[in-house]
């Protein structure tokens, strides 16, 4: 944390006595009325600024209260920012609901796993401080590519989350995080490139700007990639029928690793729970399914190897600690995420949800080497027997539909014999089928880079080598966009 | 909540809004509140498990401020008075020089307003149990249709019941909506769904009730890829409305506007001829029943019937009250503030209720004239793009010697196409045959539509 950092949050002291009081109600209106309950109360402050300057700074709070009542009936309900006074009335309804609701006997709630008081969370500055910080940094990085176009959006938060029980459970977690999205546009003529870049880490303005307010080197630099991308995505083309035929490998850049994010999400606690999960029994023991080669392994959360950090760290919503968890080992699929629901011990990855209860979900989601002999020490060395392959970039947001997910990758160059080339392919969508995905991987490059902010969640991982096939399969439009 | 209850909390609302709006004084020049409650309450489904889940005082608000030609926005959830005077400190602080300056709206709403809130329907979903009972019976009619008609692998659902109040202020005045809807799906082997909106009491629950087990009986077995049936390239594609209704709101509407004019994005003047000469097609946020209807829109302007493309030619674009201003054209009262957190977006310009005139061809008559083709439900991944678009087909049909035959398997369907893009033969809606019938979506009412589209 840096100077601006260092200053206390302004309000952070009344927050927690404001969420004190409001968790207190809740409990002393369910009260009696529940075997168990407990709540996490959320409040987030946030500036944003958008592409044409303008700033909103928010303020959003509500609370998630778990009630579980007899014969395993439970209901999960939000309430927004009310007060104390306010909180037994909207609770009524709920409580009054968790009797219609079905039973459901083989329910369980897993003790929680450390009821200890959590380290004192570092003290950061209100996003709302940073208000011209923030504009001075966008404004650098537009100078800083002209002529190509530059539009930024930057969001600051601090969300301040307190998870609490009845039984004295009181956990309180800052979560500081600080996210640039640039898109550059390069025109020639009528034609246009366009390339996306996104830099999100922990932290506040100090992740973005450096002490003199100039955008840091970080945010710099996916700028200038963002902007050299469009610039050479003006000369474009789409691969000829031949060439899509004869492609065999693809050569993923670190930030064209997005199907990791809906890689990650085969690994919930909920399917395993509804006994959707063909990688998991419902008790959590996996079927020893083997995803990929010996070589991979996918680890989710904080990864010592890693250069930063994006996802969510220290407690998760059910006020648990989250610690790394090796998804894939050697290839074989290895430990899910668990919440409390279902009894299985948590790990730490149970977030609320735009809508519904609390769910579990990735963090920053890893891929990593597992066998030092499936790396190679050059880049030649990687691309070596590729007759004809693609190199990709810039792959963040996949979308995910039954047994498969589609993302963009934004960026495209031919790989011929065994070398990069300097052909610039338009960009190409991507069909991952996760189960198979992992069965491509061949080799890699390089450190781990990342991560890739998608969402709430990240990604990262080497150079990787992963062969076309069921698991990636890339088409395009039937032309180039311009 | 009652609906007297409902109407009674709303009024004490605005009157709130009132007395905050009056206690600014000559702290800003002039002041904007916009405020949302939300209550929803329903039941998701896998299988014959039914898991709850509820929302209660989800507020939303957010403040505009004007200062000295500066513009600032902040929001909160708090619904209090002392919240919103820090949002306009807030504001303040933050606040950046405005294109143009001025005050906002003086808030008004139109006169007759359409039906968002049918008080019958909140009674008849209000007693304990009631959504409850009607979810069991979505699931216990599918299954039982499924002993009859095996092969059921899947059973996916929700059904939800929400009311919003919204509330617009200015020191014009103060406005407030109610706004209450029934939402059903279902969704059958992960590759067909059906759906159910109901702004309306429906006369019986009866159709809700039985939306998986009809889905079921009438959906085809077989699944097929784009290889089982050699189809390549250009085909004729049937849009059911909701497919139509995504087309329109992801790539078309977004170009209609003030803000895609100015960005150089829609390379057309009023009068152009832009799609197929039978295509009307009108943004009215008047129309009864329909959940995007409203009688204000989020700058608390009145609504109005805007018509946007008039058999064929660009009628009238979309604007916000300021970029509206800004071009010297007539407000459209077209502001919404959406997404996540509605209340931290700015308001854009955006389509409310749409609604395109019929067509003079029979839903099976349109049918009965391909030899082969798809009939798609719903697109995903449609992305806002000047150039070719491509999009995902997660739900469809295909369409063989006139009839509807297999299910499209959901992974591997893509199309792709152009739109407004005049005299590209790629362009979807250049020409296009329009069913008589129309349907209404909810937000949204549409004839099935046939085009030709590139199947890749």
């Amino acid at each position: 944390m840096g100077m601006r950092d260092s200053e206390a949050l302004r309000g952070r002291a009344g927050d927690e006595a404001a969420a004190r009081a409001t968790l207190e109600a809740v409990f002393a209106a369910v009260s009696g009325g529940v075997a168990v309950a407990d709540a996490c109360h959320r409040r987030v402050r946030s500036l944003e600024v958008d592409p044409e300057g303008g700033a909103v700074a928010c303020e959003r709070a509500a609370i998630d209260v778990r009630l579980v009542g007899g014969a395993g009936r439970h209901l999960e309900v939000r309430l927004g920012d009310v007060r104390p006074s306010e909180v037994a009335e909207h609770l009524a309804p709920a409580l009054a609901w968790l009797e219609q609701t079905d039973p459901e006997p083989s329910f369980r709630l897993a003790p929680h796993p450390d009821r200890g008081p959590a380290p004192a969370a570092a003290p950061v500055a209100d996003p709302v401080d940073a208000a011209r910080a923030l504009s001075a940094v966008l404004d650098d990085l537009r100078a800083a590519v002209e002529p190509v176009r530059l539009t930024a959006r930057a969001r600051l938060e601090v969300e301040n989350v307190v998870v609490a029980d009845p039984a004295g459970l009181w956990r309180v977690d800052l979560r500081p995080r600080a996210l640039v999205e640039l898109v550059a546009r390069a025109r020639r003529g009528s034609a246009e490139g366009r390339f996306r870049a996104r830099y999100g880490a922990r932290g506040g303005i100090d992740a973005l700007a450096d002490a003199a307010g100039r955008a840091s080197p970080e945010v710099d630099a996916r700028a200038r990639w963002a902007a050299e991308r469009s610039v050479a995505l003006l000369d474009a083309r789409l691969p000829t029928l031949a060439e899509r035929r004869r492609l065999t490998h693809a050569i993923l850049h670190p930030s064209a690793l997005g199907f990791l994010a809906p890689f990650a999400g085969a690994f919930a606690a909920e399917a395993l729970l509804d006994g959707a999960s063909d990688l998991f029994r419902p008790d959590g023991r996996a079927r020893a399914r083997r995803l990929g080669p010996p070589s991979v392994s996918v680890v989710d959360g904080p990864l010592a190897a890693a250069p930063g950090a994006w996802g969510v760290g220290g407690l998760d919503d059910e006020g648990v600690f989250t610690a790394p968890v090796v998804l894939v080992q050697g290839g074989v699929a290895s430990s899910p995420f668990a919440s409390r629901r279902g009894g299985l011990p948590p790990s730490g990855r149970c977030f609320h949800d735009a809508d519904g209860p609390r769910r579990t979900a990735g963090t920053d989601t890893w891929l990593v080497p597992a066998e030092a002999a499936a790396c190679r020490e050059t880049q030649d060395a990687l691309l070596a027997g590729v007759g004809l392959g693609l190199w990709l970039e810039g792959a963040d947001d996949f979308e995910v539909v039954p047994g498969a997910s589609w993302g963009t990758a934004q960026y495209a160059r031919l790989v011929r014999d065994g070398r990069l080339t300097d052909e610039v392919i338009a960009p190409c969508r991507l069909l991952v089928r996760p189960r198979h995905v992992l069965a491509g991987v061949e080799s890699f490059h390089g450190p781990i880079e990342g991560p890739f902010p998608t969402g709430r969640a990240g990604f990262g991982g080497p150079l990787t080598r992963l062969r076309l096939g069921e698991g990636l399969a890339p088409c395009w439009p039937a032309e180039v966009p311009r | 909540m009652s609906r007297d209850a409902l109407i009674d909390e709303a009024e004490q609302t605005a009157r709130r809004v009132g007395r905050f709006l009056s206690a600014i004084g000559d702290t800003a020049d002039d002041v904007e509140i916009w405020l949302e409650r939300t209550e929803r309450r329903g039941y998701s489904f896998r299988g014959a498990r039914l898991a709850p889940f509820g929302r209660a005082a989800d507020d939303r608000v957010a403040v505009r401020v004007m200062k000295a030609g500066r513009l600032g926005a902040a929001s909160t959830t708090r619904l209090d008075e002392a919240a919103w005077h820090r949002c306009v400190a807030t504001a303040l602080t933050t606040a950046t020089p405005a294109e143009i300056s001025g005050e906002f709206a003086s808030a008004r709403a139109r006169r007759p307003a359409p039906v968002t809130f049918d008080p019958d329907l909140a009674e008849a979903v209000a007693p304990a149990g009631a959504l409850r009972r009607i979810a069991h019976a979505m699931i216990d009619n599918t299954l039982h249709e499924a002993e009859r008609l095996p092969g059921l692998r899947a059973l996916r659902g929700s059904l939800a019941y929400g009311v919003r109040r919204r509330v617009v202020g200015t020191r014009g005045g103060v406005v407030v909506s109610l706004h209450g809807d029934l939402d059903g799906r279902i969704e059958l082997n992960d590759a067909f769904g059906e759906a159910f909106h109901q702004v309306h009491a429906p006369e019986s629950f009866q159709p809700l009730a039985l939306l998986g087990a009809r889905t079921w009986r009438t959906m085809p077995r077989e699944l097929a890829g784009p290889e089982a049936l050699d189809l390549r390239g250009r085909v004729p594609v049937v849009l059911h409305p909701r497919a139509l209704e995504g087309l329109l709101r992801a790539l078309v509407v977004p170009r209609l506007t003030l803000a895609a004019r100015r960005e150089g994005r829609l390379p057309y003047i009023e009068g152009d001829v832009i799609v197929d000469p039978g295509i009307t097609l009108v943004d009215d946020c008047g129309l009864d029943g329909l959940a995007t209807s409203r009688p204000f829109d989020d700058e608390g302007l009145p609504v109005r019937r805007t018509p946007l493309v008039v058999r064929g030619r660009l009628s009238q674009l979309l604007g916000t009250r300021f970029e509206s201003l800004h071009e010297g054209e007539i407000p459209t009262a077209s502001a919404w503030r959406r997404g996540d957190a509605p209340e931290a977006a700015p308001p854009r310009a955006a389509a409310g209720s749409l609604l395109m005139e019929r067509g003079d061809t029979g839903f099976h008559e349109m049918l009965g004239a391909l030899d082969r083709g798809l009939l798609v439900h719903r697109f995903t991944s449609l992305e806002d793009t000047d150039g070719p678009f491509s999009a995902l087909v997660p739900s469809g049909l295909t369409l063989e010697r006139g009839r509807e035959s297999r299910l499209l398997a959901p992974d591997l369907w893509r199309i792709s196409g152009r739109v407004l893009a005049a005299g590209d033969p790629a362009d979807v809606l250049a020409k296009v045959v329009l069913s008589r019938e129309l349907y209404d979506t909810g937000s949204a009412i549409l004839p099935y539509c046939l085009t030709w589209l590139e199947v890749a």
